[in-house]
Parts: C-alpha cells; structure tokens; sequence
C-alpha cells in the first residue's frame, strides 16, 4: 500500500509540483523583470551578463579568505551533488526508465561514491558553517535550514538506498526526495535554477550603467 | 565367510594401531600407504598455519583448504568483543550516572560575569562539529552491527533488523572515509594548544582534575582535554588505518589481514566510544556554561577564571560584554533570532 | 534425523573440476563466485592428494555464529543456509568460516560486495521450494526433488559423496577396510607407493 502511494500518486503528484512550481516561479521572475530600462546604456548590457555569469564563480579577492569555508565547502557540496545527480548508476537508470526513456554512461561505483562524500562533507560544512556562526546564523530564515536539512536527509537516505534487494531503504529514499520535490519551488533551493539568470540580470544592470563589477 | 570376517577385524586393528601411533613424534612413513586421506585431513587439521595448495577458483584465499584464523577471530568476536565491548558502555554510562547523582550539575561559583572571551573560531567549532556528526553516525551504525542482533533483533525482527543493519554498514562504509578528513583537520586546528605542558598537567591530574574538590590550575586546555585530544588522534589515526583497510577489500588482503585489522579496529573504537561517552557529558549536562563555548565560540569570563584560569590570564585584555541579545543563551531567545 | 554431509575421499579425486563446473551450471552462478572448488595439495610431488570443498554445513556453524544479522538457519537435515533478503555482505562469515565457503559477487572499494552466496546442498533458500525467486537467489533446490547435491551424484571416481552423514560413513568405513586389507595383503612397506 504505502509502496504503491510512493511509486505512483505521490511521485506523479510531488513531479508535477516540480515542473509547474519551476516553470510558474521561472515565469514569475522574468515577467517581474521586464520592465523597459529607460537609462542611457553606458555599457554593453549582454557583455556585462556574460562577464557576471562567469565573474562569481571566483569569490572577490578582498572577501575571498573570510569565506574561504564557504567557497571550499561549497564546491565540494555542489559538485559533488552535480556529479552523483547525473552521473550516479542508479540515477542515470531511474532517468532512463522514468522520465527521459535515454540514458549515458554512468560513472564506475567508486567515483560516484566519492563524488557523494565530497557532497556530504561539504554539505555538513556549509550547515555548520550557517549555524555557528553569528552573522550567517542571524541572517538564516527557517527556509534556509529546512532546504539543508531535507538535502541532508535525501543524501542519507540515499547511501541507504545503494543497497540491492532492500526495498524499504530504496522506497524511503524516493519518499524523501519527493519531499523535496514539492518543497523544492516554493524555497530557496530555486537558486539551482535561478542563479544563472539572476547573475546574468545583475551582470547586464551593472554592464549597461558601465560598472565593472 | 568367518574368515573373511577375521581378516577384517584384523585389519581394522591394524588400522586403529597404526593411526594411534601415527601421532607426532614418530610418524611411521607407512601410514601413508594405508590411509593417505585420513593423514592429510589430519595434516590439514594441524592448527598452527594455513595448508596450501594449488585451485582453479582465483580468488583470495581460494588455495587454501582449512583458515586456521577463522576459530580464533569467531571466538574473538563472540565471547570478548560483543560482551565487553556491552559491559565497557554500560560501566561508563553507570559511572557517568553515578558521578551525576555525587557531585550533580557543577555550577559557576561565581555565577555569570556578563563578559565573555572569544575561546573558539568559527573554523575550529565548525570542525569539531563536523566530526562530532560523523563520529556519532559512524558509533551509532558501528554499534548497531556489533550489538544489534543482541538488542535490536527482538524488536524490530530479523527482517526489520536486516533493513537497518544494511543502512548502518552502507553508512558506516561510504561515510567512514570522510571522518578522515574531519578528523585531521580538526586535529590541525586544535594541536597548537593541546602540547603536553607536564609540570601543570601533571598537578592537575594530580589533583583529579577538579572533579571532587576544589579547581585545579588549567591553561587553555586542561590535562583531561589533551589526554582525549591525544587519545582521539592516535586511537583515532589506527581506527582510520584499520577502517580504511577494511573498506577496501581490493588489494587481495587475505582473511588474516581482514581479521587483524577488525581486531585493532573493534578494539580502538570501543575505546573512543566509551571515552566519548565522558566527553560529551562533560561538553554538556556536566558542567554549567560549557555547551554554549563550543556554540557559540564564546566562554563566560567567570567560567574561564574557573575552568581554565592560567589561559585566563593570558587572554582576560580581550575581555568583552555580552551582547544583549546573547546574554540568555536559551532556546527561546535563539529562536526569536532565527525567525527575525 | 539424518544430518546431510559432504565427504570427499582424497584417495579418489583426481581434481577434474567436474564437481566445481556442474554446480556452477547447475544454479547458474555469476562470475567470481565459486560455491565449490577443488584445491591440490603437493601439485606435482610426490603425495599429491586433491580435495574438493564446499560448505560442510557444520553442526556449530562459525558463520552463523559471527553473522550480525543473524541470517543463517540450520534445516531439519542439518543443511545450513542463508536468507539473502537479511544479509548485509559485511563479509564476517567469510572471515570465520575454515573452509572458505562463503563467497561474494564483488570485492569493491567501499566494501561492496554484494550479497553473500554459498553452496546450499543444492537446498535453495528460505524462499517457496522450486519458485522462480528461490532459483534466481540460490539456485536450484534438488533436495526438494528428492534429490541429492548434483557434485556428488554426478562424481565420476564416487570421491565426493553427499548425503546421511552415518550412510557416508559407513561407506568411508568400508573403503578404508578395503584399503587396510590391500595392505594387508601387499605388506604396508610396499615400496611402490611414495611417501
């Protein structure tokens, strides 16, 4: 029964809020922004998108070694996660019969398992980071702890899912993520889809009024 | 017909004679013509090494007939490390109860001054916490695969018990390489203060550490502190290189090496539970005003004075207040921050 | 009850593998798994004797005993067997057991192995007698045809026998009466034989 919820309602139920919640927030943004900048360009606005979109992945050199947790950890977690998202064996599979019907090559086992402890050890950084210290713990909203905790739950419950022939593990690890799912568009998790844009939109702001930040 | 059964009875005589007095020393080289199979089983069966030949099968430990090891780490396992390993935890947390009853929650004498030293960076509790986590998930799937079918298996089932035995050891294995990390990072960042000063280590502990009477003279970190620093370095460098072995079942390591290094690592992991169990009563109910440095990085001046009064004295300039917002570090005021 | 038992008389084998491959094809097992194999001692010299181990399915079970899980069971017939949907491939068994029977279709980093597989007697497992779930898990289950471990019935020399451990040891008994009695007959300082 509950196996049944997981696999068909709630997974079709938790997709669909994902897809539609992205689409509706992603739509909500840009008509937000189009808006007719009536200032003379002093600057190139595309350069400057392009220039930001790639400048931020670099921490600002004066800033760079009060945050150098940040910027190491957050690597770590996020390119871990990239990599173990499309790359892990079970997920390209999961992909592969569920949603895109093609698959690519997975990485071996190992890697993937390496990519998930990059990904778990920096998550547990970053986490640590937000509750201890004073100034990132002030500026934290509810929202923000609740997204880290259930990224956490789902990357736990995922290394318990890895083992074969334990339905109950891999059956928590899909509830988990569709818990995710649902919450994902409505938090601050949106920035996996919205950090390009926003940066590529600060970048042309500041490009067409001819700042070179 | 009752000849024949004679001869039998003769020869099997003569097969009970020779095999008795096949035993070491004298090994009459004849035996070998009578009953070859009886005498390499008996070989085979001498249990000092292993006896090995030569297999199709390649796989470690395929050429050898009779793993001599496997009793010795079965008795290992089963009638030493499962019971004590039990009994260790369970006189620890009795003693920590019983200290808790004696000398109860030990108090600032001075109560709180309102001003405050920075006695941890971001960096360091950061670390420590990040081992701290990984420590407690890497104990808890530990000890559920050492105790587990002693104490879970009533309760959950062998099925149920199965599920979250196999999440505790995929946990345990995928997690345990990142506690290296933790581990030697927060060991860079704590050793500076944690070099064995003997003269005033070896009064404090002279003096029990303060735990039954009056304080003892401390620098920044007293002689029990560097003692579970030391501890959880070595003890902790030998669970790592015996984890790490074990994880890696891919250099062909034969069962001996296997059994050896879940020996030191059985072995070095109770002992950092158990002490741990000490430590963290400590770091929290022990003793008031102490959860909230490893929190906040900030100690009391009071608890300084008391707890650590030689690093006091290095460090009171650096005095600050207590912010108002921080002065009760309750619950109920944290939240109110968060929310904010 | 009978106990079920394993013997191989070294006097007889003659390390073909016959044993190792028919069970392979038998319960279609994987790669790297070897549920039975034959192993030679003194190769090449002289007393050269092969025996071929599997399981021994023992009365006090080392692998039962150390497993964490507790997943292993002892059948009326004395076979002991595992429950796969309980094992957790931590490898213990594999540690404990003096013959090496437990075997695992990996060795991976991270200490992947994978599920546990030995010899059943050709029992099967836990898992309803002959259904298409208990072959896929342990292969074919010919105790429950009312027949006996296909290594032994298909032996071309009758060195590895299965079956009551007393039928078995009535027959080893009878064979080491006939070989005592050649010797008898020849002189036991027969300088033919090496040794």
């Amino acid at each position: 029964m509950i196996e049944y919820l997981i696999k068909g309602p709630l997974w079709y139920f938790s997709l669909a809020v994902f897809c539609i919640g992205v689409l509706w927030q992603l739509a909500r943004i840009i008509f937000a922004a189009a808006k007719t900048d009536l200032s003379v360009a002093r600057g190139s606005a595309s350069g400057g998108a392009w220039r930001n979109v790639f400048s931020r992945f670099v921490p600002h050199r004066e800033i760079a070694p009060r945050i150098r947790l940040q910027v190491i950890g957050g690597y770590m977690f996020h390119l871990g996660l990239f990599a173990l998202l499309f790359f892990a064996a079970p997920h390209v599979h999961f992909l592969e019969n569920h949603l895109l019907g093609f698959g690519w090559t997975p990485m071996p086992h190992w890697a993937f398992i390496v990519a998930a402890q990059f990904a778990f050890f920096g998550l547990i950084l970053l986490w640590l980071r937000r509750m201890l210290n004073a100034v990132s713990r002030l500026i934290s909203t509810t929202d923000d702890h609740i997204a880290a905790i259930l990224t956490f739950v789902v990357m736990l419950t995922g290394c318990l899912a890895l083992g074969q022939g334990f339905h109950a593990l891999n059956l928590l690890h899909l509830f988990t993520v569709e818990l995710l799912m649902i919450y994902f568009p409505f938090s601050c998790l949106m920035h996996a889809f919205t950090f390009i844009p926003s940066r590529a939109f600060t970048g042309a702001w500041f490009g067409r009024r001819g700042i070179d930040a | 017909m009752r000849v024949h059964t004679l001869l039998m009875m003769v020869c099997l005589l003569l097969v009970g004679f020779q095999l008795q007095a096949a035993d070491p020393p004298s090994k009459p080289p004849e035996l070998s013509s009578i009953a070859p199979g009886a005498e390499l089983w008996r070989d085979v069966r001498q249990r000092d090494q292993d006896v090995t030949g030569t297999t199709q099968v390649r796989s470690p430990g395929a050429d050898v007939l009779i793993n001599v090891s496997g009793q010795a780490w079965r008795e290992y396992r089963m009638q030493e490390l499962i019971p004590l390993s039990g009994a260790a935890i369970a006189i620890v947390l009795f003693v920590i109860l019983l200290f808790r009853l004696v000398r109860g929650r030990i108090m600032l004498e001075n109560g709180r001054s309102g001003l405050r030293i920075l006695r941890f960076t971001t960096n360091q509790r950061v670390a420590h916490w990040a081992t701290a986590i990984l420590f407690s998930i890497l104990g808890l799937t530990g000890l559920t695969l050492l105790l587990g079918r002693s104490f879970l298996i009533p309760v959950f089932g062998a099925e149920g018990f199965g599920t979250i035995a196999a999440g505790a050891k995929f946990l345990h294995d995928y997690l345990g390489p990142v506690f290296v990390f933790a581990l030697t990072w927060l060991f860079v960042l704590f050793v500076r203060d944690n070099i064995p000063s003997p003269k005033v280590d070896l009064q404090w502990l002279l003096k029990g550490g303060g735990l039954f009477g009056k304080h003892a003279h401390a620098p920044r970190y007293n002689a029990g502190e560097k003692l579970w620093f030391w501890l959880a370095s070595i003890v902790g460098l030998a669970v790592i290189i015996s984890g790490l072995v074990l994880d890696f079942p891919i250099f062909g390591q034969t069962r001996s090496t296997m059994e050896f290094y879940h020996w030191v690592h059985s072995i070095a992991a109770i002992v950092l539970i158990v002490v741990s169990f000490g430590h963290i009563y400590m770091g929290t109910a022990a003793l008031e005003a102490t959860f909230e440095v490893m929190q906040t990085g900030y100690c009391d001046s009071n608890w300084a004075k008391e707890h650590h009064d030689l690093w006091y004295d290095e460090v009171k300039d650096s005095e600050e207040p207590v912010p108002q917002q921080q002065a009760q570090p309750d619950p109920g005021a944290r939240q109110s921050t968060d929310s904010a | 009850m009978a106990r079920m038992k394993f013997y191989c008389d070294a006097e007889r084998c003659i390390e073909c593998n016959a044993c190792v491959t028919a069970c392979k094809n038998e319960h279609e097992i994987p790669w790297g798994v070897n549920r039975r194999r034959v192993v030679t001692i003194k190769d090449g010299e002289p007393g050269e004797r092969s025996l071929s181990v599997a399981c021994m399915h023992c009365s006090d079970a080392p692998c039962a005993a150390v497993c964490p899980v507790d997943c292993f069971y002892t059948t009326g017939d004395g076979i002991v067997l595992h429950d796969k949907d309980i094992c957790i491939g931590c490898g213990y068994c594999f540690y404990a057991c003096p013959f090496g029977a437990p075997q695992f279709p990996e060795a991976a980093a991270f200490s992947s192995r994978g599920k546990m597989d030995k010899c059943t007697f050709c029992a099967g497992g836990p898992e309803e007698d002959q259904s298409s779930d208990e072959y896929k898990k342990y292969g074919r289950n010919r105790i429950s045809e009312g027949k006996l471990p296909l290594c032994a019935e298909m032996c071309s020399t009758k060195a590895l026998l299965a079956g009551d451990g007393d039928v078995l040891s009535d027959i080893y008994r009878k064979r080491v009466i006939n070989r005592g009695a050649s010797a008898f007959e020849w002189g036991v300082n027969n300088s033919k034989i090496p040794g």
